[in-house]
């Protein structure tokens, strides 16, 4: 079950973009108002710790991945990992949320919520039961139909940008830019630890991780950060706060020679992939750390048909209602995932390196 | 076996319930009875009276012994290519039937067998199934020693090793397989071994039997291993790594493993100039797309994604509407399978020239349906550009995988629209990463992204650039250009 | 095997709730909004397709308007679909009229509603119908394309490009320009010719001449989301060239009382705001289009003068736009805007007083720099000797 070191980037990859379209925008945007690229420039140098801190995970033991490592620890670890377990599972049910979410706001606005659900959860539960190296190279193939589309997208609509929209710089000061980077980092970087379930012996040429690493996290960043400045460049800042997933309004305004229109459709697929390969590295998760905690077999695939029912339960019946969303994905998650994905890891660090020595 | 001849031939005739085509004949060499048989269906009585009669003349005049007996003797003296001693029954009606003629001393409980086949094949022609412009003409035929002759005029590298078996409990089939020593790997030649070993089957009647019996663990609708009826298209495959299984009495040989790229590769690339071809492998796999995703895109857009055509359109499409009776699945339905319904037809009509015809007349039928008000004109249109942008493809399996993948993308399209399209995309591309044909995942070099062999496999860059072979089947002995590492 | 069990749970719970054929759909292509005793009533244009019995499957469109009233937008709309007979679909719409007295009072509810729909695009033209009602200006029908609403949509786009003074708003032009700090919207207007209850028969194209046909007119303009006035075409003129959105603008001067024209090609205008002042520079490109006069073309005098004339005329424009603002106390231009983005603190503590007070009194520098490049085809005006 090996995995090379590309198809590791490209996955982790995922993690980065699934909630940035619709929840990190929208935090960033109404946080820090038209400086949000320079929240998201100070999110990328602040977002070496949690790199760091994952990176000497990865190395603690080339064997393990990071189950095994806390099933080491004895007891505390199978706590640690089942509380993990179910913030993953949860992490998952957000993200499916945000997809039904923009599915059903955009597309179809008249099937309920549970039957879109439904349908996405059949892919994503066909993808999960495959072994590593299959979801490893679907996550290559829709990693390269992603970039495709994006400078497609991209490119039709530079020609557009107003980059006066981005001024008065600085007007917020410097606590409204801090805040816009927290949510940053809580939605975007710190989902990277669920990546950390592939053992390092099971990457093929596990000395070049960094650079090609390196290389595919620079060039997401850039994405996201053109995505932003595209936005608030075309549409002006108080236009871009009001719409629900302005990035998806931009999308309408491309018209090139009057012929490459109403493209919006096509061009929005890119942000299903991402969640959809997101979800399923959240379910592999789920499945390898249930199987290695309590020593179960996944007889007929039993454990990923619970964790997508689950998933797809609590997805549905989570929010009352958009702005309850909103606030929770703006102000209480980012706390959230630096509690379960930055704070538990050091204290895993920590104890290993404590029993080492 | 027994030492009695009468007993020896008399075991033989009663095993094959005293066949027609049973013949035996006397001799008296020196007062020691000797007898030769063959089957008269599949031996060559010219070569029998040629070989065996001057030689037991030979032994009949010759006054002096050279050996101590007669047994060593005539079989010294034959002068054939291929002889062998056997000494049990089933191996001696296996080689009965193989064409070969023994030859019974009384007292020896041991045969000598000489081969006298007769020529029941056609000879090299024209390939029928694969047409090529510029570029060799001949194919394989049915016999298995002339397949291999086909090949090993074309590489004349000592390192092309053929090892035979024999396959088929009851028709004993020789498979033959082919491959050169240092470049294909050498774990997947064991495994391939392995798994001819595995089979047990009572009957291998042509290479399709193999292919099934060697890819039955993963269910798949597009075609795993390449069938093919040219030379050049093997010795192509066996230079790049590929390992060639050649069945008897099917002029189609295998070759395995192969990945998704391959079946939109041709011979004819490599027989005209680099940049036409590049040219024309993109356009197949436009194709290829166009075919699978036209119907689904346009049911999706009629019905639930209106928003993506243009205004003007959308009104003329709404107006040609106006006059179907049924929903715009069944419409598309109903001319899919008419389509394959005229395919068909088409194929068992003895001539393949007709293909054009069926096309004609298939628009035609559209046009009276048309006229009629069952369908609307663009539904035509759009049936037509997928229908022929699915015939591009020179292996039939492919445009079999293209009409199912068709059907089910338009039922995901007919109730999800886009959406609907995409998820069942996911789950073909998912589906295609899972393959593995002999351990060689099925959508390299794209899945595990390698930037150097898309040189021959999206485009073809003159032979000069193609420096090294495919890295995904082998990574020994790179090198094409150069010399071998 | 699992997998084919689960296929046949899709088709029990599946109705296909977003499902629709394309026949069942009213595809509106114009909306006009009017207000009438309170209540509103918005009329639609339908492209219509009627069954036909033959068997030709060329069937040419013709299009249908309907209507409805209701107090708000939505109800309106409920009440619009209840005379039709398929489901209206508001995702190619072209145009959108409104009626004077809609933008005058209640513009940001109409708005509202098109922002939240989610089914509208944002590529729609807006209109102000002048002096009639917006519905009748759907309604007149022309010779040129099948909809009325095509017509008036691609009016707009050619005459954007053509005139000078007028103005293509689109949707998210108009209402950036209404949520944007220190900027206000302007919208075109277009206006009958004729008769306009014989506006809307087919007798209106039968012949060469229509007799009633629609027209493309001032600008209006708006403060916060309220009409206030109109401008009329010298001042339309101003306005585009403040804008910047000037294709192809003519400059019509007197010289030695005959007129000559000169066609302006390129334009292009910038302009900054610092301590109560504007300085608006102006960089245009020109060709002189038509004489009437007799003067010699050949003589560098005439062409000097020729050119100044053109700088005060253009001067002229702007400034007659800019005393319109400011009488209406309106800031079409975006000085504000610039304050804004430039000098945010300045902003906050002057934003209030603005439009009323200090947009008024701003002093106003204008500098042009034309070039006058060519004159045409030929060198000289035409001689003519017996």
């Amino acid at each position: 079950m090996k995995v090379t070191n590309s198809e590791y980037a490209c996955l982790s990859s995922f993690l980065i973009r699934s909630l940035f379209f619709g929840p990190a925008i929208y935090s960033i945007l109404h946080f820090a108002l038209q400086d949000g690229w320079i929240s998201i420039i100070v999110s990328f140098i602040l977002s070496f710790i949690p790199l760091i801190i994952y990176y000497k995970l990865l190395n603690c033991n080339p064997n393990d991945n990071i189950v095994s490592l806390n099933n080491k620890l004895g007891l505390i670890g199978k706590i640690i990992n089942t509380i993990l377990t179910a913030f993953v599972i949860f992490h998952a049910s957000l993200i499916l949320w945000n997809l039904t979410n923009f599915i059903y706001s955009q597309f179809l606005f008249q099937t309920p919520l549970i039957v879109i659900a439904i349908i996405i959860s059949f892919g994503i539960f066909y993808i999960s039961i495959k072994n590593l190296t299959t979801i490893a190279r679907t996550g290559t193939v829709f990693f390269i139909i992603s970039t495709i589309l994006y400078f497609i997208a991209a490119l039709s609509l530079i020609g557009k940008c107003d980059l006066n929209g981005l001024k008065p710089i600085f007007n917020s000061g410097i606590m409204p830019i801090l805040k816009g980077s927290f949510s940053s980092l809580g939605l975007n970087i710190f989902p990277l630890f669920i990546i950390l379930i592939i053992p390092k012996n099971n990457i093929k040429n596990n000395n070049k991780i960094i650079s090609s690493f390196f290389k595919v996290y620079i060039f997401r960043y850039l994405c996201m950060l053109s995505v932003l400045v595209i936005c608030v460049a075309i549409l002006g800042i108080e236009l871009t706060n009001l719409y629900q997933y302005p990035e998806y309004h931009i999308l309408k305004t491309i018209n090139i020679a009057n012929f490459f229109q109403r493209v919006e459709s096509v061009l929005s697929v890119q942000w299903i992939f991402d969640a959809v390969m997101s979800i399923a590295l959240c379910l592999y998760y789920v499945k390898e750390s249930i199987t290695k905690t309590f020593n179960l077999k996944n007889k007929f695939n039993l454990i990923n048909i619970i964790s997508i029912i689950s998933i797809l339960i609590i997805a549905n019946y989570i929010f009352t209602s958009n702005t309850v969303a909103e606030t929770f994905y703006k102000n209480i998650y980012p706390f959230l995932t630096s509690i379960f994905f930055l704070i538990i890891p050091l204290i895993i660090l920590i104890i290993v390196k404590v029993k080492k020595t | 076996m027994n030492k009695e001849l009468d007993k020896i031939i008399k075991h033989i005739k009663d095993m094959n319930g005293n066949s027609s085509d049973i013949n035996v004949r006397y001799f008296n060499i020196h007062k020691e009875k000797v007898a030769f048989m063959f089957l008269e269906s599949v031996a060559n009585d010219d070569k029998i009276s040629n070989f065996l009669g001057k030689s037991l003349s030979i032994s009949v005049r010759s006054k002096k012994n050279l050996f101590e007996n007669l047994f060593d003797s005539i079989n010294n003296t034959i002068p054939n290519s291929k002889v062998k001693i056997i000494d049990n029954y089933d191996d001696i009606f296996y080689h009965l039937a193989s064409g070969f003629t023994c030859v019974f001393v009384d007292g020896y409980n041991k045969a000598i067998t000489l081969e006298t086949k007769a020529l029941l094949d056609r000879s090299v022609t024209e390939a029928t199934s694969e047409p090529v412009l510029k570029g060799p003409k001949d194919c394989f035929i049915e016999n298995i020693l002339a397949n291999m002759g086909l090949i090993r005029k074309r590489i004349k590298d000592p390192n092309l090793y053929f090892e035979e078996t024999k396959v088929g409990r009851r028709t004993k089939t020789k498979v033959v397989i082919g491959y050169i020593k240092d470049i294909a790997d050498e774990e997947k030649v064991n495994l391939l071994k392995k798994k001819l070993e595995k089979i047990n089957i009572d009957g291998i009647i042509d290479s399709n039997y193999i292919k099934e019996l060697l890819t039955d663990n993963q269910k798949s609708f597009l075609p795993r291993v390449i069938s093919t009826e040219r030379p050049d298209l093997t010795a192509m495959g066996l230079l790049d790594g590929k390992i060639a299984i050649i069945v008897e009495n099917t002029p189609y040989v295998l070759l395995l493993p192969t990945v998704f790229a391959d079946f939109f590769n041709s011979t004819e690339d490599y027989y005209t100039k680099p940049f036409n071809a590049s040219f024309t492998r993109i356009l197949r796999y436009i194709a290829f797309f166009i075919a699978i995703l036209v119907p689904p895109f346009y049911i999706a857009v009629t019905t639930f994604n209106m928003e993506i055509v243009p205004s003007s359109l959308l009104i003329s499409f709404s107006i040609q509407r106006e006059s179907v009776p049924f929903p715009t699945i069944i419409e598309v339905l109903i001319l899919v399978i008419s389509y394959e319904i005229l395919r068909e037809a088409d194929t068992r009509k003895p001539q393949i020239m007709g293909a054009s015809i069926s096309i004609v007349g298939a628009l035609i039928l559209g046009e009276a349906a048309v006229s009629a008000g069952v369908i609307s004109p663009i539904v035509v249109i759009v049936i037509s550009i997928s229908a022929v942008s699915g015939m591009g493809f020179n292996d039939p399996d492919i445009t079999n995988a293209i009409r199912i993948w068709r059907i089910l993308f338009m039922l995901a399209a007919c109730l999800f629209g886009i959406v609907g399209i995409v998820i069942l995309f996911i789950i073909f591309i998912t589906k295609l990463n899972s393959i593995e044909v002999l351990g060689t995942p099925y959508l390299a070099p794209l899945s595990p992204f390698s930037l150097k062999d898309f040189k021959n496999s999206l485009t073809r860059f003159p032979q000069q650039k193609i420096k090294t072979r495919p890295t995904y089947f082998n990574k020994k002995n790179i090198n094409r250009i150069g010399s071998d590492k | 095997m699992k997998k084919l069990l689960i296929i046949p749970l899709i088709f029990l719970l599946t109705g296909c709730w977003n499902y629709r054929e394309l026949n069942q759909l009213a595809i509106t292509t114009g909306i006009a909004v009017d207000k009438e005793n309170d209540n509103y009533k918005i009329t639609i244009m339908i492209a219509n397709s009627k069954k036909s019995s033959s068997s030709d499957g060329s069937i040419t469109p013709s299009a249908a308007v309907y209507d409805g009233t209701g107090q708000t937008i939505y109800e309106a709309f409920k009440d619009t679909s209840l005379s039709v007979s398929k489901q209206i679909y508001l995702s190619h719409i072209d145009v959108l009229v409104l009626s004077e007295e809609v933008a005058k009072n209640n513009l940001t509810d109409v708005i509202d509603f098109l922002f939240r729909y989610p089914q509208t695009r944002n590529n729609f033209y807006l209109v102000l119908a002048k002096d009639k009602k917006a519905s009748d200006i759907l309604k007149v029908t022309t010779p040129l394309e099948t909809f009325p609403s095509q017509n008036l949509a691609k009016n707009l786009e050619i005459t954007d490009k053509l005139q000078g003074f007028t103005y293509t708003v689109d949707f998210t032009d108009f209402t950036k320009s209404l949520v944007s700090e220190g900027i206000n919207p302007i919208l075109p207007s277009v206006t009958i010719i004729g008769n306009s209850e014989e506006g809307n028969k087919e007798e209106n194209v039968q012949q060469n001449e229509p007799s009633t046909y629609l027209k493309l007119d001032i600008l209006g303009l708006f403060k916060k989301d309220k009409f206030v006035a109109w401008a009329n075409s010298n001042q339309s003129k101003g306005i585009n060239i403040i804008n910047n959105k000037i294709y192809i603008l003519g400059v019509i001067i007197d010289y030695q009382n005959e007129k000559i024209v000169t066609e302006i090609t390129e334009m292009k205008t910038d302009f900054k705001v610092e301590n109560n002042k504007v300085k608006i520079t102006i960089g245009a490109t020109g060709a002189i289009q038509e004489v009437n006069s007799n003067v010699d073309l050949y003589n560098l005098k005439t062409i000097e003068e020729i050119q100044n004339s053109d700088v005060e005329k253009i001067k002229e424009y702007v400034n007659d736009a800019i005393n319109l603002a400011k009488d209406n106390k309106t800031d079409i231009f975006g000085f504000g805007n610039y304050v804004y983005k430039n000098n945010p603190k300045k902003w906050n503590e002057i934003k209030d007083k603005w439009g009323d007070e200090i947009f008024p009194s701003l002093e106003v520098e204008i500098e042009v720099n034309l070039k006058l490049q060519a004159k045409g085809s030929i060198n000289n005006i035409v001689e003519v000797r017996e």
